[in-house]
């Protein structure tokens, strides 16, 4: 990465004032007194949300800052305080600026769907200059202490959150700029800041915002992606092993990022969660300004008694907007993450194609380039579903269009991947063209849809692959309507139903403009700066993109989009999945993806994934065949290559890498069942794909930082991938004495908590299955996963002492039929008591589900294997199956483990079907 | 009968009233577990009529796949993962009998009829192409021979005239000697300075001068045309590196180095061109001396033959004289006695000149027929193919337009991308060796599955491989090459060209030049076989 390219705190004012604010207030210690105080007389609650005014005391004037504090039915509350003067309009803005007055107020508008349920009856209580609001479950209470303004956040009687502990609140209020050029108030980052050739006019002048939120006793956070970072954060002042910089907030295109840093990557969601021994709880900075985050822990002691625990304290800074704050109490994970989705909104259930493997290169550069990747997969019998197209399709970096000369006939390309079910992602980025023979070039000028410069008035030209290009605006209702438009079949000549889109460079990246994206300065649709919405200019355009391709094939013929992301904020888990961006060919990154990757999932955005082999760069066989088998286990799996690179599609590897490949990229398909279930409980609870260890075992203190194995949703495969050279074996950390986690290929049995040694040369992937769950899988592959719709399922139950039991979730994986009831949601559990295996209907409705059913009753278990067997089972040869009225024997065939394997049992072909209640009696 | 999926020269196997599996014997099953959708045999040979083995690894199999029997065309097998998919998969199973079980469904009637007549009507278009291709092969083989012949022909018939020539300036060389020799016992050769020959010594010296100015200025000349050809070189790679950059890469360096390269472009418009007249003028200056130095120089008969003692005495003494002489002058010289003689190189007589000019023609003669023979030996131990049979085709260039360029190359020469909206063109290697590959589109190994009849429609390619490198340099990547892959035709043709990645292209090249590797390759095997095969 080139450093100079992008600012440091110190080089982005805001950051270095309330830095230094910092500082000042530490070292002031308790003789500095925060000047924010709350206006008691102003206090009010009614329905669940009090109002009052905070004053900022600064000697000659009391500037009001009106406060608005919500609290809701599940526990969530919600802090916002804003400008009194900014509210009126009561200030002067610099260089005849056209800018709003207003401090930006409408990222909820984009980011929450929810929030809404305002704990009625909450009940409050002031005294001692202490205001205690007692909401939502029993035990909740807020006490607000009036001077200086803080707030505790409560918990049968113990803080989780305190906001203004360290008086590190700043609210940076309007004033005029000093005549005087040598006025007192000479700071020199108020007025302008000029950095990389670029200097921002600030018409505002300063206006930051800025809170300390410290997590008393809690030693852990985790979240506020996208860093290249661990997963559980590092702090950022300084020390052996720490970050010298905040982590920071403020997407941008950064090229050749490195790994193990705070720096700003593409997408931004300000959510962090604090984690301690039995207890978790989040907070939510909704700001879509650039933001800098300060995480230190100190060191306590509760009680001489007690162990030592930290307290994790943190430092948010973003340069405008309002001041909005969002505690989830938590107390577990499940919780925390519903409380985030109910306000952000949950991952969308993806279409199932998009969750099976993807093809990507900069660039295939023909249609006959395609056809002859796609012809070769077939060949080699090595399965995949999408392959994509990036910027070189199009006729001169002119989106909508084709290269006339190389993709001549792109319907008939469509055509040919349709017949196997196979879909064409096709790159689509906001910058258009500056080209006076572009259509849609011209429309967007004329229509004045492009972000403006910062007249206002004339719209804003920079650089990107096109050369000189303008941006689309998609906070602008009418530029997403005209956006819709352009997808329509007739306008998108040449694209087809199984074409879909990938919006890249979204930032937006603009190669000649400050920190390769916009001046801050830019004026947005209703006059809001850049500055106020930058973290938001990704979501809004792959929102836009989302709704144009939801309804492609007419009214009533909806189908779920797939739309890859760069750029993100909280909220876009609802309509994009993301990747990690331009990665490398390098072990590190291999190492660096599962971290980033985990962040997402815990942050509400688990539709996320790392270029498998690295964008730039040429892996080795070992690293490609490594990141493969790595990729198996990304929640969105794409191989993309840099257009320098050498080709490395996975059937050029050469043996034995080609069949390793074509293991892993198999293991995925057959896991396809366990993806999508996961995906399902995702896409209405918010619960992560993959689960960090802290997520399952929240008691277990010593696997709060562990970030390179994890849980595949709720089926107990714990994967641990290779992410080094030379690796013949690895360390797995089991986490529970009493559970035994058999290996997932040769039922290998790990029993007693610890750090145990797996084998793992090249060959295999080190995969463990916890005892107590059930996994459907699909176990024969096909060309693509359309394919395998009708294929039969393979349960495979692994045995505890108390039973087994696991979860299915099916759908046509393509319309919403599954919002009317056109699902199966199929529990299976295995009760040791009665040795009975059960499958039961979790549909709630199951008369909406009829058709459905109707269309997949031929689908059938094809095979049973119970891991985990004693001895008795030896003799056993056939089992009785039971389903609707009949009742018939299947065979079972006993298999002793050996060498410390688990001794198994498969049920052959027992014919049962998928959307039937049965049961096995293995008795 | 045979159980579905196996072709009738294997339903022996599954003969019985047990089946065992075809590689793991010790594991039998009832004949009711043949094709019953459940794999129980590790090789999977239980199921070659379903898919519920298409799980196992390639390296497992016992089967080649399901069986299609496609009456009225050819049979063939198609991978066990593509049975009932829903997928007609026409192109392996024209009669549709892989879809048996109708999933979702589907229904594959069988089309075996229309597209067997399809396939033999491409076959025997294929046949009569190979056909006129076998031919034109069999033309350029013989064009070959004759070539060869030809060659070493002339091989012998120069090494005789070098033979002669040898001789002749060996000839040549001795009457040199001996005009050198008279030279020297010429008496009093130059006149001392001082007297009478000033105007001499002064045309000597111009002449000399006169020389040394002259190859000065060649060499300046040389050194200013080399200097013009870097900095044309330079400029083109910076203009290429102008053109080609990636703004992405957002590279301070090379930013800044195209800013720097505009403002040079805007500046120093004319101050490379070179001046035709100046030109001129420079070639006339180096050109044939006007002046004919020799005429000045030419030293009339000695004035007094009693300088030359020599000339009295006979000719056996005269050498011991002449000898004596010199070595006793030397002496004198050596201890400062005498002063040296005048030095006077160049000023020759005519007899000499001539005699050296004689032997001058006769060596370069001689270079000359050593050159050509050293080139016919070369070509004569180039490969050239099986049968040298890409000889006749050297120097032969075919190109064809393929989206804004022309992409051409030569056999044994070099390849070129043309733009076709203006005149820039690049080198995209030179030819450097002829590979034999196994050719990539014969299915069926290493488990490997046909691409099937829908994709056989072109001629397979030869597996001869042209390899073409050390082309222009990429930005940011490697030096272009070439792979020219040939396949069988009757005429020369290009039939696509594809970047396969940045900078490394593959033409696609069909030649009559392969179409015998097929017949030589298919050892007894018929044509019509090989092409049956093929299909």
């Amino acid at each position: 990465v080139k450093h100079g390219d992008f600012k440091t705190c110190a080089q982005s004012g805001f950051c270095k004032r309330n830095r230094a604010l910092a500082d000042q207030a530490t070292a002031a210690g308790a003789s500095r007194t925060s000047p924010y105080e709350l206006d008691a007389n102003t206090v009010a609650l009614k329905d669940g949300v009090l109002t009052a005014t905070i004053l900022k005391n600064i000697g000659e004037e009391n500037v009001e800052l009106p406060l608005v504090f919500s609290f809701l039915d599940n526990g969530v509350a919600r802090v916002t305080i804003d400008e009194a003067k900014r509210m009126t309009g009561q200030i002067e803005l610099r260089h005849g600026s056209t800018a709003k007055k207003e401090r930006y107020n409408e990222a909820a508008k984009w980011a929450l769907v929810g929030g809404e349920n305002f704990h009625k009856d909450a009940i409050i209580k002031t005294e001692d200059g202490v205001t205690s609001v007692a909401y939502g479950p029993a035990g909740y209470q807020v006490k607000i202490t009036h001077k200086p303004f803080s707030v505790k956040f409560l918990k049968d009687g113990e803080a989780h959150v305190v906001l203004n502990e360290r008086s590190f609140m700043n609210i940076e209020h309007w004033r005029p700029k000093p005549e005087d050029s040598d006025g007192n108030k000479g700071d020199d980052t108020w007025w302008e800041e000029a950095f990389g050739g670029n200097t921002d006019s600030k018409p505002r002048g300063p206006e930051s915002v800025a809170m300390d939120i410290t997590f008393p006793g809690y030693d852990h956070v985790y979240g506020i992606p996208e860093h290249a970072s661990s997963l559980s954060l590092k702090e950022t002042r300084g020390g052996e092993g720490n970050y010298n910089e905040p982590y920071r907030l403020y997407n941008a295109d950064v090229f050749e990022y490195e790994i193990d840093s705070p720096m700003t990557l593409y997408g931004s969601i300000p959510f962090m969660q604090a984690q301690k021994k039995g207890s978790t709880v989040g907070v939510f900075w909704l700001n879509a300004a650039e933001t800098w985050i300060d995480i230190v822990k100190q060191k306590t002691n509760v009680n001489a008694l007690s162990p030592e625990r930290a307290t994790t304290q943190t430092h948010w800074m973003s340069e405008s907007g309002l001041l909005d704050i969002f505690v989830l109490p938590g107390p577990n994970s499940s919780w925390l993450y519903k409380q985030y989705g109910d306000l952000t909104g949950f991952t969308a259930l993806p279409a199932a194609f998009s969750i099976a493997y993807h093809q990507c290169r900069w660039n295939y550069v023909s249609q006959d380039d395609v056809k002859d990747v796609d012809r070769k997969f077939d060949k080699f019998d090595i399965p995949y579903d999408v392959i994509w197209l990036d910027i070189e399709y199009t006729d001169s970096k002119k989106y909508f269009t084709w290269d006339p000369l190389t993709f001549k006939d792109p319907e008939t390309m469509l055509k040919t991947l349709d017949k196997r079910e196979r879909k064409l992602v096709a790159i689509i980025d906001p910058h258009i063209k500056n080209d006076k023979n572009y259509a849609i070039g011209n429309e967007l000028v004329n229509k004045g849809f492009g972000v403006m410069d910062k007249t206002g008035k004339k719209i804003y030209e920079g650089w990107c692959w096109p050369g000189s290009s303008h941006w689309i605006d998609c906070f602008n209702p009418a530029a997403r309507a005209w956006w819709k438009s352009l997808f329509d079949f007739k306008k998108f000549v040449g694209s087809m139903p199984n074409t879909w889109i990938w919006n890249d460079m979204n930032e937006p990246s603009v190669f000649n403009g400050p920190e390769t994206t916009m001046p801050k300065d830019n004026i947005h649709y209703d006059n809001w700066e850049h500055r106020d919405v930058h973290n938001l200019n990704g979501m809004t355009f792959h929102n836009a993109t989302y709704e144009a391709l939801k309804t492609r094939l007419g009214p009533g013929k909806e189908r779920r989009p797939f739309v890859l992301t760069r750029s993100y904020f909280a909220g876009s888990q609802r309509t994009a999945a993301m990747w990690t961006g331009d990665n490398q060919a390098d072990w590190s990154h291999l190492a660096q993806a599962f971290p980033m990757l985990l962040a997402q999932g815990i942050a509400g955005m688990p539709f996320a994934g790392a270029d498998v082999g690295g964008f730039f760069g040429n892996p080795s066989k070992e690293l490609l065949t490594r990141w493969y088998q790595a990729g198996a286990f990304y929640p969105f799996f794409r191989g993309h290559a840099h257009i320098d690179a050498k080709r490395r599609e996975p059937y050029l590897a050469g043996e034995p890498y080609v069949s390793i490949i074509r293991d892993a990229i198999r293991l995925r398909y057959s896991l396809l069942p366990t993806w999508y279930t996961a995906f399902h409980r995702a896409s209405w609870e918010g619960m992560p794909i993959l689960r960090p260890h802290f997520v399952m075992f929240p008691d277990d203190e010593a696997g709060f930082a562990i970030d390179d194995q994890f849980y595949l949703g709720d089926t107990g495969i714990l994967v641990k991938p290779i992410v080094s050279e030379g690796v013949t074996e690895t360390s797995v950390y089991v986490p529970e004495e009493n559970m035994v986690y058999y290996d997932y290929f040769d039922y290998t049995m790990y029993n007693g908590k610890g750090i145990r040694s797996v084998p793992a040369p090249l060959g295999s992937i080190p995969m463990l299955m916890r005892s107590g769950h059930i996994i459907p899988r699909k176990d024969r592959p096909r060309r693509s996963s359309g394919l395998m719709r009708y294929d039969p399922y393979t349960l495979v139950v692994a045995l505890a002492p108390g039973g087994a039991g696991g979860v299915l979730y099916v759908d046509d994986g393509e319309t919403y039929d599954n919002k009317d009831g056109a699902f199966i949601h199929r529990s299976f559990i295995y009760n040791p008591g009665d040795k009975t295996l059960r499958s039961g209907n979790l549909h709630p409705e199951p008369a909406k589900a009829a058709k459905y059913v109707k269309e997949m009753r031929d689908v059938r278990v094809e095979r049973v294997i119970l891991v985990g067997v004693t001895d008795e089972w030896k003799d056993k040869k056939t089992v009785e199956v039971k389903q609707g009225s009949k009742t018939w024997d299947a065979e079972v065939k006993f298999v002793e483990g050996k060498e410390g394997r688990a001794s198994h049992v498969i049920v052959r072909n027992p014919r049962v079907a998928i959307v039937k209640d049965w049961t096995i009696n293995f008795a | 009968t045979a159980p579905r999926g196996v072709s009738p020269e294997d339903a022996r196997l599954y003969a019985g009233s047990a089946f065992t599996c075809l590689t793991h014997p010790s594991i039998t099953i009832p004949t009711s577990q043949v094709n019953d959708d459940f794999c129980d045999c590790p090789d999977g040979s239980d199921e070659p009529g379903t898919s519920a083995c298409a799980h196992l690894p390639h390296s497992a199999l016992a089967i080649r796949g399901f069986h299609c029997r496609n009456e009225q065309h050819t049979p063939a097998f198609l991978p066990l993962s593509r049975v009932n998919d829903g997928v007609c998969d026409y192109e392996i199973c024209c009669d549709g009998s892989d879809e048996y079980a109708h999933v979702g469904g589907v229904s594959c009637k069988n089309r075996c009829a229309e597209i067997g007549i399809a396939a033999r009507k491409l076959q025997a278009e294929r046949e009569r192409l190979r056909g006129d291709g076998v031919k034109g092969w069999a033309e350029l083989v013989k064009k070959a021979q004759i070539m060869r012949k030809e060659a070493e022909d002339e091989v012998k018939t120069t090494e005789v005239k070098i033979e002669g020539i040898e001789g002749k300036v060996k000839g040549l060389e001795r009457e040199l000697r001996d005009a050198e020799e008279k030279e020297r016992r010429r008496v009093v050769r130059a006149p001392k300075e001082g007297e009478g020959g000033k105007v001499g010594v002064l045309v000597g010296t111009a002449k000399e001068r006169s020389e040394e100015l002259r190859a000065g200025l060649e060499k300046v000349r040389e050194e200013r045309d080399a200097a013009l050809e870097r900095l044309k070189k330079a400029e083109g790679i910076l203009a290429a590196l102008k053109e080609g950059y990636n703004p992405n890469f957002n590279d301070e360096g090379v930013k800044t180095a195209v800013r720097a390269w505009e403002e040079y472009l805007a500046q120093e418009e004319t101050s490379t061109k070179l001046n035709d007249a100046e030109e001129r003028d420079l070639d006339d200056l180096l050109g044939e001396d006007p002046v004919d130095w020799d005429e000045f120089l030419e030293v009339d008969e000695p004035q007094s033959d009693l300088y030359n003692i020599e000339a009295y005495l006979p000719e056996s003494i005269k050498v011991w004289v002449h000898d004596k002489l010199h070595d006793f002058r030397q002496i004198l010289v050596e201890n400062g006695i005498l002063a040296p003689a005048p030095d006077t190189p160049g000023i020759e007589s005519k007899a000499v000149n001539a005699a050296r000019a004689a032997l001058k023609t006769a060596e370069s003669e001689e270079r000359n027929n050593r050159a050509r023979l050293t080139a016919l030996n070369d070509d004569l131990n180039t490969a050239y193919g099986h049968n040298d049979v890409f000889r006749p085709l050297k120097g032969e260039c075919i190109d064809a337009d393929v989206g804004e360029y022309k992409y051409e190359f030569c056999f044994h020469g070099k390849a070129h991308q043309k733009s076709l909206k203006d005149s820039s063109s690049t080198s995209l290697g030179s030819f450097a060796r002829i590979e034999y590959t196994t050719p990539e589109d014969v299915g069926g190994q290493h488990g490997l599955f046909d691409a099937g009849w829908e994709e056989a429609h072109e001629e397979g390619l030869s597996g001869v491989v042209l390899k073409y490198d050390n082309g222009q340099q990429c930005w940011n990547g490697p030096k272009r090459s070439v792979n020219v892959e040939l396949y069988c035709s009757a005429v020369n043709e290009l039939r696509s060209v594809r970047e396969e990645e940045k900078c490394v292209y593959r033409f696609e090249v069909g030649t009559p030049a392969v179409c015998g590797d097929r017949v030589e390759d298919a050892k007894g095997e018929s044509m019509e076989e090989r092409v049956r095969d093929e299909l």
